[in-house]
């Protein structure tokens, strides 16, 4: 019986079509993450015409004190905002999880508030507060606000949230049994403090560690309004790139950039699994005991959510008073946006239409890659690859993507060992399509792990059964898969959203005098001295954002419904 | 109608040979047990039949036609996976009428062919209940009425009862096996159940480490296991060492007496309802035998370290040669019963 080769033959594999997408997909994150990092690195080890000159640049921005100096003061910056803003988060998250306290809910909706908000809207309220006509500087409390101190406190109100998100989820993949051993042992509530809750949280402590590190290493909003004479790596990219046009300076400063960002993202990924595999199936939720000193937790949560709410309300404050701190008569002048910039109110609404334009488009590009990726049979390389690449934009600040997309959307034409090849991407420059689609790489990564988390979960057998069955793969996705994944799709789209509302790192770079955004525009005002307005639009983006959020969280109740019909036993 | 012919199929992951040799024929109508140890490779079998993996070599025929190459769709084949993967947002009758979603069918003629299916598995009053609200065995019957949606030709149930407690597998046992036999439908089952095997195949292949041990009836495999991984594999049996072959035989075909046999000391004695299970130590052979006697037989006689005989009837004795095969698999358990 003759013995032939049948691997030639594609039994239960994909059809052309999904096929097609897989590699469609696959070149799409090539052209939107590969190629403009390439790009950049391009630019780093060339001169400003364009020839290879290896480290050079390198050499010459640390040779110069200045730009040297930058240097150590982000490193300094970014390392005193990680050690307050982690410790600060690993009491509140501990009240939280540990302690019974009460008004629980408020405080953890509250922390969430910097979430809702451009990092400009901190350094706004602490020059209020603050600055040289601040109300404690006023009455003679001064801390010298322009400069490390106002960016470091900036800073922490800007990490802590994702620190205590981080951690949050360590405490609560907890095992009770633990506890209750070491009190059958008699271990008192510090002995057990340190001696189970630490060590079973380690891995999410490191990850947070390293991710405030890295977050406030490259945040720009902050050092733009606060920093004062005090120059960090953010915002020399900006002064080099915007300022001086010499773009192979802002290449070197971006690639520094990745640095920190790419050990946290190493980290977070190794800690990441170690902290789920400490959790089994096995465990018990944690049981909470009322003990004496418990309302000294309370407090602490009151007064850090205390300090985030007066943040919000000091920039909500400054929006509605004519002119501080001289005439405090309430209005909404500030809020006729047309007096202090001819783009009036319209980078308000550029925001908003780019926003829903962002989220729709990426949850629905990354649910559909995640998926193929996920469940398909074929094509295993370029699916692994296109894993990979779908995570790389963890690793990268905002700064980087935008300005890696200038040198790489901006160019007319590429090099390639001589011949000069049109770019065809070059339309998208200075258009909306280059603002979504640097929404949509930008905050790729997160959405990305949620869709693929939620797919794995999903029987693997589905897809067989409708192959056995002559039923289009796209029926069952749309009939069973995207059913079962509506929660982690809807999710994905306010995450989207709430950050292609508030950012501003990836953006400043690429927006056109027409495509103003709501974030641009409160650093321009702000830069032009319009303080008020800059706050008033800066509320406007948090208003905002809170509403989408209530109307997400409606309308999740009426989905929770639902799916609870076939879900209850 | 379909009769299936599986031709020198042979399967590898890496150096790991899931499947070797892989030969049989099925005819029409029959209920085929694929039977053997986790990793033997059995549901590897049943899917290279499906078409939802592909074998290195070999052939599969349906019907005289070869399918080797088919797209599953293609085959005709009902299929109850393992976990049911019933969609959990959809009822037992939305389930059960997915697979004529796309094809172009009469509305009444589905609603009357579904309607035909949930009566034959007796689901009429859960048929708008979702999955997480169906027992197991509903569960499991939802899924063999969706697999039979299409009319196919042949049945592949892939460990359709493992899921199930002991009283609930009976019972449905008995159904899977009436359905087969009311649609007079060819059915592949893989199970690791030995029991499962018996009393539903029409014939059973053994399996062990991605090759075929035996294919015959239930009772032929019981009473003439063609080599030593069958005989322990189904049942019970003792191994007894004689020289350069070893005689096999079972528990219940073994008497005690008080003169005839081989010497033994009865080493431990077990009550196991229906029946007590004698561990007894043979004085010459210097191994553990395991016999077992009916309660409503007299075992009072039978104390411990008493000295008793043992006869094995000569046409309940098995032989297996002491060879490269039978060697590290009966010496390894004759050497640890001693």
């Amino acid at each position: 019986m003759p013995i032939f080769n049948l691997n030639k033959r594609k039994l239960a594999s994909d059809n052309f079509f999904q096929k097609l997408l897989i590699y469609v997909f696959f070149i799409f994150l090539i052209i939107t993450i590969i190629l403009p990092l390439f790009s950049l690195f391009n630019k780093a080890f060339n001169d400003r015409s364009g020839i290879f000159i290896g480290f050079e640049n390198f050499f010459k921005y640390f040779s110069n004190p200045a730009l040297s100096q930058s240097v150590k003061n982000t490193f300094f910056i970014s390392a005193t905002t990680t050690i307050i803003a982690v410790f600060l988060a690993l009491l509140y998250v501990y009240s939280i999880s540990r302690i019974q306290i009460r008004w629980k809910t408020f405080f953890k909706y509250i922390v969430l508030l910097p979430l809702f908000a451009p990092t400009m809207l901190q350094g706004i309220s602490l020059v209020y507060l603050f600055g040289n006509k601040g109300i404690f500087t006023n009455i003679g409390l001064n801390i010298n606000l322009y400069g490390a101190v106002g960016i470091i406190i900036s800073e922490i109100l800007y990490t802590f949230p994702q620190a205590y998100l981080i951690l949050l989820v360590g405490f609560e993949m907890t095992d009770y049994r633990l506890y209750e051993a070491a009190e059958t042992l008699n271990a008192s509530r510090i002995k057990q403090f340190f001696k189970v809750t630490l060590p079973s949280v380690k891995y999410s402590f490191i990850s947070a560690l390293f991710v405030c590190f890295s977050l406030s290493f490259t945040d720009f909003g902050a050092p733009k309004v606060v920093g004062g004479d005090y120059n960090v790596l953010a915002t020399d990219i900006y002064k080099q790139i915007v300022g001086q046009q010499n773009f192979s300076m802002g290449a070197v400063v971006g690639i520094i950039l990745l640095f920190p960002a790419i050990l946290s993202f190493a980290v977070d990924r190794i800690t990441t699994r170690k902290q789920n595999a400490i959790f089994s199936s096995r465990s018990v939720p944690f049981r909470f005991k009322r003990e004496k000193g418990d309302y000294i937790f309370f407090i602490y949560c009151l007064i850090i959510s205390g300090l985030i709410a007066l943040l919000f309300l000091v920039a909500v404050f400054a929006s509605l008073v004519k002119v501080w701190p001289y005439d405090l008569t309430l209005t909404l002048a500030h809020y006729n946006f047309k007096t202090v910039s001819s783009s009036g109110i319209k980078p308000y609404i550029n925001s908003i239409i780019i926003s829903l334009i962002s989220a729709t488009l990426g949850t629905i590009l990354i649910f559909l890659s995640a998926y193929l990726i996920e469940k398909s049979r074929s094509l295993k390389i370029i699916r692994l690859l296109s894993y990979f690449f779908s995570i790389i934009p963890l690793a990268l600040p905002g700064l980087v993507i935008g300005i890696s997309y200038i040198f790489f959307f901006n160019r007319l034409s590429f090099n390639f060992f001589g011949l000069a090849i049109p770019n065809i991407f070059n339309f998208i420059y200075g258009t909306i399509i280059i603002l979504i689609l640097s929404n949509i790489i930008h905050f790729y990564s997160v959405p990305f792990i949620t869709a693929n988390t939620t797919l794995k979960k999903i029987d693997k057998e589905f897809e067989n059964v409708s192959n056995s069955m002559a039923v289009p793969g796209s029926i069952t996705f749309l009939k069973v898969t995207v059913p079962l994944s509506i929660t982690a799709v809807m999710e994905n789209f306010m995450y989207i959203f709430v950050n292609s509302m508030t950012t501003v790192s990836a953006v400043i770079f690429l927006y056109s005098s027409n495509l103003k955004l709501a974030s641009i525009a409160v650093v321009h005002m702000e830069e032009g001295g319009s303080i008020a307005a800059a706050a008033s639009m800066a509320v406007l983006i948090v208003l905002t954002n809170i509403i989408a959020r209530i109307i997400y969280e409606v309308i999740l109740k009426k989905v929770r419904r639902k799916t609870d019909v076939w879900k209850k036993r | 109608m379909s009769s299936i012919a599986i031709d020198n199929i042979s399967k590898k992951f890496g150096n790991f040979f899931a499947l070797k040799d892989i030969n049989f024929k099925l005819k029409d109508g029959e209920f085929l047990c694929l039977l053997g140890p986790s990793g033997c490779g059995k549901t590897t079998l049943l899917r290279v039949i499906a078409g939802l993996e592909e074998p290195d070599t070999g052939h599969i025929f349906l019907n005289g036609r070869e399918i080797t190459g088919l797209h599953p769709s293609k085959r005709n084949f009902g299929i109850v996976f393992q976990s049911y993967a019933l969609f959990p947002n959809m009822s037992a009758y939305e389930n059960i009428a997915f697979g004529l979603a796309n094809k172009k069918i009469d509305k009444s003629e589905i609603k009357s062919r579904i309607n035909e299916l949930i009566s034959l598995v007796n689901l009429e009053h859960v048929k708008h209940k979702y999955p997480a609200q169906l027992s197991g065995g509903e569960q499991q019957r939802v899924a063999l009425a969706r697999a039979l949606v299409l009319k196919p030709d042949s049945l592949l149930l892939d460990e359709p009862l493992s899921a199930l407690d002991a009283k609930v597998r009976n019972k449905l046992r008995r159904e899977i096996r009436e359905t087969h036999e009311k649609l007079k439908i060819t059915t592949i089952m893989v199970t690791h159940d030995q029991e499962e095997a018996l009393t539903m195949a029409d014939r059973i292949v053994v399996m062990d480490k991605g090759r075929i041990m035996q294919i015959d009836t239930p009772q032929n495999i019981y009473e003439f296991p063609s080599n030593p991984f069958v005989a322990d594999f189904i049942g019970e049996i003792n191994f007894i060492k004689n020289q350069n072959h070893f005689k096999a035989i079972r528990p219940e075909n073994i008497n005690i007496n008080g003169g005839q046999g081989l010497a033994a000391k009865i080493n431990h004695r077990e009550f196991r309802g229906s029946f007590y299970r004698i561990t007894l130590f043979l004085i010459n052979e210097k191994q553990l035998i395991k016999v077992d006697i009916p309660s409503n037989k007299r075992t009072d006689i039978l104390e411990n370290n008493q000295t008793v005989f043992v006869d094995l009837p000569a046409e309940k004795i098995i032989i297996y040669e002491d060879n490269e095969n039978t060697f590290n698999y009966i010496n390894k358990k004759t050497v640890l019963s001693s």
